[in-house]
């Protein structure tokens, strides 16, 4: 009875495809009916929720963890695309710039400007149930940062020595992460992404407050460890 | 408290293993100057050119802080720094040159330094027997070490 059953289904296959004028060769992939139904899908986002709380409490945030510090002008713009590449599994991309200006009341530094780019690669497997929303992922990421530094050193008999100073910093990383899918329609996606970031910078010197790509430093001078969490909005091309 | 004493107790005992860092002065430095008093006998107040305050000075030569040794402070903003030395009778000029150094360090963040200057003369003064040491402002400092130096200038018996 099974066998009979099987036969229909070969047979009927066969029929389809001929009547369709396709060759009759079944390869692996049409086998599965449901890669048949969904096309390997890539999408491209742009991150929508990072620059928004920052600006929320007045473009400035107090005291990052340097007691005598100021962020302000903070911006980060972030590109990332998507891409399956099995049925589980994607590759990402994620290209970004981000800027700040940190002004001190105290000490020898008396402003940073700093700006650095920034890409990501890595893969992410869809886990728990088939078609689930969930995901992790994981990244490999490189910076390029640089500081511009007003500073003053205190001359109370000659007068101050106001000078600038200038430093560029590389740095690589991973990246770990939880993202959530949320679709808006059959061409928007919302996804919730939280992630933990180990950084390590192998070129460079000076304190880094701020570290474009990473986040906020907290008293760390080379290696930085760093939590985030943001949404992005995607564009689904092929779906 | 407890927390504090064990904290500063670590840190103590880093230093000692690991050894600690001067940053320099993180502002207008000081050269120290060892007076020889058969050299000057009757100095009695120290000043120089483009000074702001002189209060610096006056501070120096305050009576019964006024031993053989003063500091006084150098311009960060050029490459020489006058002291004029009154005596009763005279006032002597003693011009130090010297190289300024402002840089980014691991340890300090920026720092000012000061070095020998490249080219010659390294002083010239109206005072005999005269001799100046240049050392960094920066450097380690461990137990069995002195804090960094910085410029020593000595006036000798003539």
């Amino acid at each position: 009875m099974r066998s009979y059953s099987i036969l229909a289904l070969v047979l009927n296959i066969f029929l389809a495809r001929s009547a369709a004028g396709q060759t009759v060769v079944v390869d692996t992939t049409s086998q599965n009916p449901s890669k048949i139904d969904q096309p390997r899908e890539y999408s491209i986002g742009i991150d929508v929720f990072k620059n928004i709380p920052y600006m929320l409490i007045g473009n400035q945030l107090p005291r990052p963890l340097y007691s005598s510090a100021t962020m302000f002008n903070r911006g980060i713009f972030e590109i990332v695309a998507r891409k399956q590449t099995s049925t589980n599994r994607y590759l990402t991309g994620l290209v970004g710039y981000a800027q700040s200006e940190i002004q001190y009341t105290e000490g020898v530094e008396v402003k940073d400007r700093v700006s650095g780019w920034y890409a990501k690669v890595g893969t992410e497997w869809l886990v728990g149930k088939v078609g689930g929303r969930s995901s992790i992922g994981l990244s490999g990421m490189a910076t390029y940062c640089t500081y511009r530094t007003d500073y003053r050193f205190n001359g109370p008999t000659f007068g101050d020595y106001i000078g600038q100073g200038f430093t560029r910093n590389i740095g690589v990383g991973i990246e770990l992460y939880y993202g959530y899918d949320i679709p808006l329609s059959p061409q928007f996606l919302l996804r919730w992404i939280t992630r933990v970031s180990l950084h390590y910078r192998i070129a460079g010197v000076g304190d880094t407050p701020y570290y474009p790509g990473v986040g906020i430093v907290f008293d760390s001078y080379d290696p930085i460890v760093s939590f985030g969490t943001t949404l992005q909005l995607h564009y689904w091309f092929n779906r | 408290m407890k927390n504090y004493l064990s904290g500063s107790l670590l840190l103590v005992v880093a230093c000692i293993s690991l050894g600690c860092y001067d940053c320099g002065p993180q502002a207008e430095p000081t050269i120290q100057l060892n007076i020889d008093r058969s050299s000057l006998p009757t100095l009695y107040r120290i000043s120089a050119l483009g000074t702001q305050s002189d209060s610096a000075f006056l501070r120096a030569l305050e009576p019964g802080l006024f031993g053989n040794t003063v500091g006084l402070p150098v311009s960060m903003l050029q490459d020489s720094t006058t002291y004029l030395l009154y005596s009763e009778n005279q006032t002597d000029t003693l011009t130090l040159f010297y190289k300024r150094i402002f840089d980014i360090k691991k340890q300090c963040g920026y720092y000012i330094d000061l070095a020998e200057p490249d080219a010659s003369p390294r002083f010239r003064t109206t005072i005999a027997n005269v001799s100046v040491e240049y050392n960094s402002y920066l450097g380690p400092t461990r137990w069995n070490r002195s804090r960094p130096l910085g410029i020593i200038v000595t006036t000798r018996n003539p």
